[in-house]
């Protein structure tokens, strides 16, 4: 079997989304993780409630192995014969991984948040759903990546297997993984506000939709990165007729 | 259904002589939250003595104190039973104890016969106590038997004599011999060290002169160091460890014994106990409520909150209960007044109550949001999961819980409900995706499922412009809904720079957009209309939220986009679906060990994804409700109706089914 240089970059690509997200994930579901053992030391009927916290980052990680399963598939590395894929379209699936593994970090922010719902829920048990709520919140920035992604793979042909692109919007492609992956990073920053949002409206029911505003303010960072994100696609002829 | 039930405030006063009449026929209806007279802003209020804290309360409490010691103490002996899958999924029914209606002196005269024959179930639950301390000890002292056993050594010699202390003591393997140097080199006059080793440890016999004592108390407080406990008793380890088996033997048969002594009480007067408890416990809530009452030298005064349609009813049962002898007036809630909320949704409508509950109760004035966020939630939770075959797992489970532990309990009922119903949606959008375990059907059979409409694998753009445009729709609907409410209250100028600027903006964005990306040919008027109305829009949001507009501005953005988790969402559960059927591809074969394995990795592989496509399906649509579409519209913070209300679980009255 022989590796074309566009192949190599869809591998690459695909390594960057599942290791980047499962890293993410992993210090994540790390972090609720230890909070969730803590609330089930002190009571071990809170056990089932406490994984289900836990288990919210691993979201992230489940992003970047479907991205890194669809590149290969595209690829035919896996599920079929290697193809030979232009280069162009490997620089474009490293930009695929670079957006959906960066934003794979805002784990880390969703790690953070789930450790304040497990630790309030675990005192409160009708403080279950408002903590999930607060802290699935910085999974957006996971789900812009993931957008951003199929977007790049959808235009670029990667599921259709036409590919038309020039090498320079392969490159292009990267600047949309950039723009995106990093800005996901504002999950982290969110992860903290809705932890603290949790603790308040657990302490005040009333003020949960005044804290959600506070949680969302972060977000705002993530849609600067989808709009520029959305902008080179534009600018390059991936979207709309320029 | 869109805002919350009517209430009134309602003021009734009563002859005295007929205040337990009427707080227990209150009691027995439940329509009424009772408020504290003398804290309200009745008029009447400042006029009003205190009502005296009945001594009868002091009598039931204790009474509650004593039979509820005896109740601990059956079930202390009953222990905790094993419950099976079908215990929990289909509980037995509970058949209910049925009472007449008595007074208080009734039941405790009824309690006062059955304390001196159910009393003595204390004094064997301190025995059992005893007995379980003393098991506590014998299993730390047989542990120090069976280490010291291989001395054969007299115990009687071990602790302190004329002139020894002789002390036992196990010691971590590796530290030993460090332990064992220090303890020869601590300057005692005499001191000697026995030791054998045993299971990773070393068990010392350590012998001591009384003077010398102090010298290696700081060794013997090393972490790695452990001094054996045991009590005084003469003979070789395995003598004494064989008055200990003896011990244990007669302490576990009296301990039987006592247990079947409690259980015996228990038999004859569980139930007797259980439903005294619970009449005194109502009861007792009856008299906890003649301290929100107000009095005058007759007349006893009570006021609360009661639904407008239940009115007439409260008035006729207090009337009764008076026998004429009173008066019942309702007024509308005076301005500022906290108000109790309760629901006014059909009943099919009621299992999503839960739902506006989770994030907030509609205040008095606010339109209840679960009418809207009902169908929304079953339709987002549906696009998301997206697997017939995960739809009708949810139904079935949905179906157990609602036709088993729902029987008895309403929240699970209402919670099976919900299911059903977001299953059955699941199974149709699954239809339409043609998700079956993902493509299981296709890559296994090689059968493509009818009736597709879009699969978000295949066209994951056409699914993102589903989803942004349920966003559009959703988000207008909440600015709708926003604007209706300002209206109402003749709130113009928030009308305007609230949702008239959103309604002005978002078509201007759609101009632009389609110019921008073109996606159709604009015609220059358009274009300039447009963009006068996006700037007006923009400037009346800017006017009203200052330099934080925007924010507003890219929270709004970040909402719609926010929609764009239902094709996330989908991906997911079809692409991991996918993965597994994959991997059971990969790993299949001809062997039979492999058909095996085969067959693990996609029964763990689906069972695994279609728990967490569920959880996050239901989390992400629940967040789009909470964020996206009441970040629009509502607040909340009301306070629910807690009605006055006999809660009888173990107990009925005669001629109530």
């Amino acid at each position: 079997m022989v590796l074309g240089v566009g192949t190599v970059l869809v591998i690459i690509g695909a390594g960057l989304a599942v290791g980047l997200s499962a890293l993410g994930a992993g210090i994540g579901v790390g972090i609720a993780g230890a909070a969730a053992a803590g609330v089930t030391a002190v009571d071990p009927d809170k056990f089932g409630m406490s994984l289900v916290f836990q288990a919210l980052p691993q979201t992230q990680g489940i992003y970047g192995l479907l991205i890194a399963i669809l590149l290969l598939m595209s690829t035919g590395v896996l599920g079929g014969t290697p193809e030979d894929i232009p280069v162009a379209v490997g620089l474009a699936a490293l930009g695929v991984g670079i957006a959906v593994g960066f934003s794979g970090l805002s784990a880390i922010g969703q790690g953070i948040a789930a450790s304040n719902g497990v630790a309030v829920a675990g005192r409160d048990r009708s403080a279950i759903g408002k903590g999930l709520v607060f802290s699935v919140l910085p999974e957006t920035q996971a789900i812009y990546g993931l957008l951003v992604a199929i977007l790049l793979m959808a235009f670029t042909g990667m599921f259709t297997g036409v590919y038309t692109i020039a090498d320079a919007v392969g490159f292009a492609a990267i600047g949309c993984g950039l723009a995106i992956g990093l800005a996901g990073l504002s999950a982290i920053g969110q992860g903290i506000t809705a932890g603290a949002g949790i603790v308040a409206s657990a302490r005040k029911p009333e003020v949960m939709g005044r804290a959600l505003i506070f949680a969302v303010m972060s977000e705002t960072f993530a849609i600067f990165g989808l709009l520029i994100a959305i902008l080179i696609m534009f600018g390059i002829g991936l979207i709309g007729g320029a | 259904m869109f805002l919350p039930l009517e209430m009134k405030k309602a003021l009734i006063g009563i002859h005295e002589d007929y205040k337990p009449a009427v707080i227990a026929a209150l009691h027995e209806a439940g329509i009424m939250e009772i408020a504290g007279i003398r804290e309200s802003r009745s008029d009447i209020a400042a006029m009003l003595a205190e009502e005296e804290r009945s001594p009868e309360l002091d009598r039931c409490a204790k009474n509650i104190q004593r039979l509820s010691a005896i109740l601990d103490a059956m079930r202390e002996a009953r222990g905790i039973a094993p419950v099976s899958a079908k215990d929990i999924l289909f509980p037995a029914p509970r058949e209910k104890i049925p009472v007449q209606r008595r007074t208080l002196h009734d039941i405790c005269l009824d309690v006062k016969k059955i304390l001196p024959e159910t009393r003595h179930a204390l004094d064997l639950q301190q025995e059992i106590a005893r007995i379980r301390e003393r098991f506590g000890k014998l299993r730390i002292y047989r542990e120090t038997m069976g280490a010291l056993a291989p001395f054969d050594i007299d115990i009687g010699y071990l602790g302190t004599s004329g002139y020894l202390d002789i002390i036992p003591v196990s010691v971590e393997k590796p530290a030993f011999e460090e332990f064992a140097v220090r303890l020869l080199g601590a300057g005692t006059g005499g001191c000697t060290v026995t030791s054998v080793p045993s299971d990773g440890m070393h068990i010392a016999i350590i012998s001591v002169l009384h003077e010398d004592i102090d010298r290696i108390r700081p060794l013997l407080r090393d972490p790695a160091v452990s001094i054996l406990e045991y009590e005084a008793a003469a003979g070789t380890p395995g003598e004494v460890l064989g008055r200990i088996e003896s011990e244990c033997r007669d302490l576990a048969a009296r301990e039987e014994e006592i247990t079947a002594s409690l259980a015996a009480i228990d038999e004859k007067y569980g139930k007797n106990i259980l439903s005294l408890l619970e009449e005194l416990t109502i009861e007792k809530e009856r008299m906890l409520t003649y301290l929100h009452l107000g009095r005058t030298a007759k007349t006893v005064v009570l006021e609360g909150w009661v639904a407008a349609r239940d009115t007439d009813r409260l008035e006729e049962i207090c009337m009764a209960a008076a026998g004429g002898n009173g008066f019942v007036r309702f007024r509308d809630p005076a301005e500022g007044e906290e108000i109790p909320i309760e629901y006014n949704n059909p009943s099919w409508l009621r299992p999503f109550e839960v739902v506006t509950t989770m994030f907030s109760r509609p205040r008095y004035d606010e339109i209840d949001p679960t009418i809207f966020t009902a169908p929304l939630l079953i339709i987002f939770f549906a696009l998301m999961l997206g697997d017939a075959v995960y739809g009708a797992l949810i139904v079935l489970i949905g179906w157990i819980l609602r036709n088993g532990a729902g029987t008895f309990s309403p929240p699970v009922r209402d919670a099976g409900t919900i299911l059903m119903v977001a299953g059955g949606a699941t199974v149709v959008s699954g239809i339409l995706q043609g998700g079956y375990l993902g493509d299981f059907l296709p890559r296994f059979f090689g059968i493509a499922p009818p009736f597709v409409l879009i699969n978000a694998l295949e066209s994951p753009v056409r699914f993102l412009q589903i989803a942004l445009v349920i966003g559009v729709l959703q988000i207008n609907l909440g600015l709708v809904i926003a604007a209706y409410q300002n209206l109402r209250k003749k709130q113009i100028r928030s009308f305007i720079t609230d949702q008239a600027s959103w309604f002005m903006i978002q078509p201007a964005a759609a101009i632009f957009l389609f110019s921008f990306f073109s996606w159709a040919a604009v015609p220059a008027p358009v274009q300039w209309a447009g963009s006068a109305l996006g700037i007006a829009g923009v400037a009346l949001v800017m006017q009203r939220q200052g330099p934080l507009g925007v924010f507003h501005l890219t929270g709004f953005l970040g909402d719609w986009l926010s929609y764009a988790r239902l094709l996330a969402l989908a991906l997911a559960t079809g692409g991991i679906a996918m993965t597994v059927n994959i991997l059971t591809q990969m790993v299949a074969g001809d062997h039979p060990l492999q058909i095996v394995a085969a067959m693990a990795v996609f029964v763990i592989g689906q069972t695994f994804n279609f728990v967490l496509q569920t959880l996050g399906a239901f989390i992400h649509s629940l967040r789009l409700q909470f964020v996206e579409f009441f970040g629009k519209f509502y607040q909340g913070g009301g306070k629910g109706f807690q009605p006055f209300m006999v809660r009888r679980d173990v107990t009925k009255l005669f001629g109530d089914d």
